[in-house]
């Protein structure tokens, strides 16, 4: 029970730290940030 | 507690939480990236953004004006219906969105139908299947986790349809979204309670008679205005935030990760709420969020505007992003039982939503009077201070009833 509760705290961990990195992949972030900043 | 579970609890409690996380996962996600799609769609179509714009607009009214209704629908006849035919409402709207060559095409696909979608699809609609199956012990924990989801949701997609719209085209892109939308319905079935679903159940009370019960009682009126608070705080910040970094003259990179950690946090903060309402009293946790915005937000601007001051703001804002929609839905549940939670649900959503548009649109008009953030800014403080103090007299405890004569 401890180990299923720990590995899934560890796989939800590891997909949130995923998409962070996703963000953070300098090409994304402007393409992203241009066309957000395009609304306005 | 007189509105306690009118049956045993029916479907198990993993069951209600994979499948209600999923769909909450995937309705709020697949929203989330929309404004990806403005620069595509107004240079295919040569439209203006005000056309984008206003659809989006009317999108979030029509999801919060539809959610009380999809919420009677839902506590009526099954979460599963209303969870199906939104399903469908939003594959569909997807696809006549890619579709749409005029703009009142696109204002009833991407707006209203979207709109609609959504309320038959979030929150109000799942949290009711949770209120009427997972024991009160564990429900605001279990409100946590699906708040969670879609928090999750959020923070997945917007990268997934940025490479969608890259990889395979703005248009396709929606019809692929329009295929995930459709995972939504076998998800519902999973979220089947026999005695709705049959319509075995009698319902104790009428509609009528929760509607009355609900906007007599003050301690709905107060929770309806302190969401509001919730959504004008909220998609303010959200919308207008990366120009008023624009406007100081940080870099694009700085929005974005902003945004990033709004959305990384939020999981982490939504999440604790809902394990935080199972402890403590949900009016002081309400009251607290609010309160710890408004502080943020003044310290926040108060500060010298550095990349790490916004990181440091947005990290705080994001654990304080969506944390009060467990302790706030749970307690209409304590209160009024979970017979109408969807409903009531949707009423109190329709107060969020109400204050999301005026956030957007009041943070736009002050910005082109004034030219500058500056009012809004601190009207979202005095909010805040106005949530936190309106949360306090709220009372937890569920309303007493009179019996129903004997026949």
């Amino acid at each position: 029970m401890r180990r299923k509760r720990v590995l899934g705290w560890a796989v939800g961990l590891a997909a949130l730290a995923a998409v962070f990195v996703s963000y953070l992949q300098r090409d994304f972030v402007f393409s992203m940030a241009n066309q957000v900043w395009s609304c306005f | 507690m007189s509105t306690a579970l009118a049956s045993p609890p029916r479907l198990s409690l993993t069951q209600v939480l994979v499948c209600g996380a999923a769909i909450v996962t995937l309705s709020m996600g697949i929203r989330h990236g929309f404004g990806l799609w403005l620069q595509p769609v107004t240079m295919a179509r040569g439209w203006t953004r005000e056309t984008f714009a206003f659809a989006l607009a009317i999108q979030n009214l029509a999801w919060g004006a539809a959610g009380p209704f999809a919420g009677m629908l839902a506590d009526r006849f099954g979460a599963f219906r209303v969870l199906i035919a939104g399903s469908l409402l939003y594959a569909l709207g997807l696809v006549l969105m890619a579709l749409s060559t005029s703009g009142l095409a696109f204002t009833g696909s991407a707006g209203l139908m979207l709109g609609m979608a959504q309320a038959g699809t979030t929150y109000a609609i799942v949290y009711g299947v949770i209120g009427r199956n997972v024991a009160p012990e564990k429900r605001s924990w279990a409100m946590g986790v699906a708040a969670a989801a879609g928090s999750f949701g959020q923070f997945l997609m917007v990268p997934i349809e940025n490479g969608l719209i890259g990889h395979v085209g703005w248009q396709n892109a929606l019809f692929l979204l329009g295929c995930a939308a459709l995972a939504i319905m076998p998800l519902g079935f999973g979220l089947k309670e026999p005695g709705l679903a049959s319509g075995a159940g009698k319902p104790q009370q009428s509609i009528g008679a929760a509607l009355r019960e609900a906007f007599g009682y003050p301690s709905f009126q107060l929770l309806m205005a302190g969401y509001f608070v919730c959504g004008f705080q909220v998609v303010f910040i959200g919308v207008h935030m990366p120009s008023y970094l624009k406007d100081k003259g940080l870099s694009p990179d700085v929005a974005t990760t902003a945004l990033a950690l709004i959305g990384l946090f939020n999981v982490f903060g939504t999440y604790a709420a809902g394990v935080l309402g199972q402890k403590l009293a949900k009016r002081h946790i309400l009251s607290t969020i609010y309160l710890l915005r408004s502080i943020a937000i003044v310290i926040f601007l108060w500060a010298p505007l550095t990349p790490m001051s916004v990181y440091i703001f947005s990290a705080v804002m994001g654990v304080l992003w969506l944390s009060t929609v467990p302790p706030t839905n749970a307690v209409v549940a304590q209160i009024f039982g979970v017979q109408y939670m969807s409903m009531l649900g949707g009423f109190v959503f329709f107060s969020h939503q109400i204050g999301s548009f005026l956030g957007v649109w009041l943070g736009g008009r002050l910005y082109d009077t004034t030219g500058s953030y500056d009012i809004v800014w601190w009207l979202a403080v005095a909010l805040g201070v106005f949530a936190a103090l309106v949360n306090l007299p709220v009372r937890e405890g569920a309303i007493a009833r009179a019996q129903p004569a004997a026949a």
